[in-house]
């Protein structure tokens, strides 16, 4: 997805045509390497924290009648 | 200022608790879903209704909200007028970055992906996240080229988990 910050609000650079958000680039670049490491082992915990909640969703799906999934 | 969570799961399960309706979306949604992507923040569409900004309000407030790349020392909070509309908010929290999107390819906002989402249980909160077929097809109509190479790859994922 292409986003796009509200540049008359953040102040931010238009984003170049392939959509990489520059404002998260510089978030990062203003990261020390241990920091990098720390937030890549965030994200690793939030997307297995996040798979795990699939699984289980997955297994409550395939358990009830059809056209009953919970809400 | 206190450590960040160790997962971004956290701010996510603090957005559902303050009562704000919202959609995972984007490359958090696809890597949980199996894509091999990198993703390094969270994106959430959410519902456009005053009630529901005035709870997703409450909560920026709440973990700090603030634009990124404004100059330094320059801080800029969102506001409920800003939050009605379909723009998008890169945001940076207390609890890590967190990119709320009034709407996301064709103008589709909460309600166009509400159908086509799964409600997954996170530190015991349910969080709807837009499933992976969906999410390539909001791809398939995109002309940029890193869009493309993501349908490419979301593409690649479903046809792996359709058994054999």
């Amino acid at each position: 997805m292409a986003k796009h910050a509200l540049e008359d609000l953040s102040g931010a650079p238009a984003p170049p045509a392939y959509g990489t958000d520059e404002t998260l680039l510089d978030l990062l670049a203003e990261l020390t390497p241990e920091e990098r490491l720390r937030w890549n082992d965030r994200m690793a915990t939030t997307i297995l924290e996040l798979r795990n909640g699939f699984a289980a969703a997955e297994l409550d799906h395939a358990a009830r009648p059809p056209g009953r999934e919970r809400s | 200022m206190a450590s960040p969570p160790q997962s971004l799961t956290t701010l996510l399960a603090r957005l559902a608790a303050s009562g704000a309706d919202f959609v995972l979306v984007g490359g958090l949604a696809a890597v949980a879903q199996g894509a091999p992507l990198t993703t390094m923040d969270v994106d959430v569409v959410h519902r456009r209704e005053e009630g529901n900004i005035a709870r997703l309000v409450a909560f920026l407030e709440e973990v700090d909200a603030r634009y990124r790349g404004r100059p330094s020392g320059q801080v800029l909070r969102p506001t409920r007028e800003a939050l009605l509309g379909g723009g998008h908010h890169l945001l940076t929290t207390s609890l890590g970055p967190l990119d709320v999107l009034g709407a996301i390819e064709g103008g589709r906002g909460y309600e166009e992906l509400l159908s086509d989402s799964i409600a997954v249980e996170v530190e015991g909160q349910r969080v709807r996240v837009v499933r992976l077929e969906a999410l390539a097809e909001l791809k398939r109509g995109a002309t940029d080229a890193r869009d493309r190479l993501v349908l490419a790859i979301l593409e690649d994922t479903i046809r792996r988990r359709q058994p054999r």
